[in-house]
């Protein structure tokens, strides 16, 4: 509804950029732990993004807004793409979207307004990667995201020390590969 | 990667040992990533493999979990289940992989070979490591490494092996295995 499309998107615009830990838990449909691992997130709007988990799920997917690199060490391979507007890979990258792009997308309902404000995006698109994405705000600053993909599988990202709008590393958003890496131009 | 190690040729009484140490492997699981790359592809997925002495599932399943194949088989029938697919068969999994996937990978290898075990009925030649680990295997033309172990169990199981031949490598990342060796004496 129109209350709640707005409420979020002042909420995403005072977040220009944000440095965090973060810990994914990924659960299946019935609950089950399937994966836990630890990691650390950049965004930068509009459209810059690092994520990185680390062992024993090592993966890092970085983006500049128009290249995007997805890093596997394990299989030394990275995929590179270019980003076209229908890619919004993963919810993280999402939130480093431009406001109007992601409330033109989605259907946006808030379901808790206290301590807490909770906000439930639907794609609007049928064949998107998740089926539900919440976003948790405390004191009107992102603390944590909650994804629901067909399968019934969740996954939830809690973020950790937080940093919002503070100077970032240069190069923090271009991804170096490193030699012995195969690269896939996709 | 990891530096470049100093192999010894394995001689017959440590392949030996090792055989019998590692045929009590009979049943397992494992679960992790594969990237098979070919002259003009290179494809990743999770994988998920169960053996029950000759019977196995592998399960191959895209990033979000997305089943995308589920290869059932015995030593006298093989099943490739893929959404919005018929169910194939085929005598051999070599059969069946190369008809589907354009891969001839030898899987009947590979049931032996994801154990760091020489395949029977052809020669080999194998290489251990400064841990004593037996981490090269050259068999009918393949060339098989193993870079990672999991040293918790005895002994000691694979974590990342490359398997290459001509144009064709694949990479094998064993991220948990459940082993049950046959305590058994014959």
């Amino acid at each position: 509804d129109q209350a709640a499309v707005n409420r979020l998107g002042s909420l995403l615009d005072k977040m220009d950029s944000l440095d965090a830990g973060f810990q994914q838990r990924i659960l299946d449909a019935r609950g089950a732990r399937l994966q836990e691992v630890d990691g650390k997130l950049s965004l930068k709007r509009p459209g810059k993004f690092y994520w990185q988990t680390e062992n024993p799920f090592p993966q890092t997917v970085v983006s500049d807004g128009s290249t995007l690199w997805l890093f596997d060490p394990d299989l030394e391979q990275v995929t590179i793409q270019q980003i076209d507007e229908s890619i919004s890979r993963t919810p993280a990258m999402l939130l480093s979207g431009d406001v109007a792009s992601i409330t033109e997308k989605f259907e946006v309902l808030k379901v808790r307004d206290s301590d807490i404000e909770e906000f439930v995006l639907r794609p609007k698109e049928e064949e998107s990667l998740f089926e539900e994405l919440r976003l948790n705000f405390a004191d009107q600053w992102l603390v944590s995201l909650l994804l629901v993909d067909s399968l019934g599988q969740r996954t939830a990202i809690e973020l950790r020390d937080v940093r919002f709008n503070q100077e970032q590393k240069a190069g923090r958003y271009t991804f170096n590969v490193p030699d012995g890496v195969d690269v896939i131009q996709q | 990667c990891s530096a470049p190690q100093k192999l010894e040729q394995a001689d017959q009484h440590y392949t030996d040992g090792h055989t019998r140490a590692l045929m009590k492997l009979t049943h397992w699981q494992f679960s992790g990533k594969i990237r098979v790359k070919t002259e003009d592809s290179a494809n990743s997925a999770n994988i998920q493999w169960l053996q029950e002495g000759e019977n196995y599932r592998i399960v191959l399943s895209g990033p979000l979990g997305k089943v995308g194949a589920v290869i059932d088989g015995n030593p006298y029938r093989v099943t490739l289940e893929m959404p919005d697919h018929p169910l194939y068969q085929a005598q051999t999994p070599e059969a069946l992989l190369y008809e589907h996937f354009g891969w001839n990978l030898p899987l009947s290898h590979l049931f032996y070979w994801v154990r760091t075990l020489p395949a029977p009925g052809s020669n080999f030649d194998a290489k251990t490591n400064e841990e004593q680990q037996l981490a090269v295997i050259q068999q009918d033309g393949w060339d098989i490494r193993y870079d990672r172990f999991h040293n918790q169990f005895t002994p000691a199981l694979p974590g990342r092996m490359k398997i290459n031949k001509g144009d064709l490598q694949l990479t094998l990342v064993m991220n948990q295995w459940q082993p049950e060796f046959v305590t058994a004496q014959h």
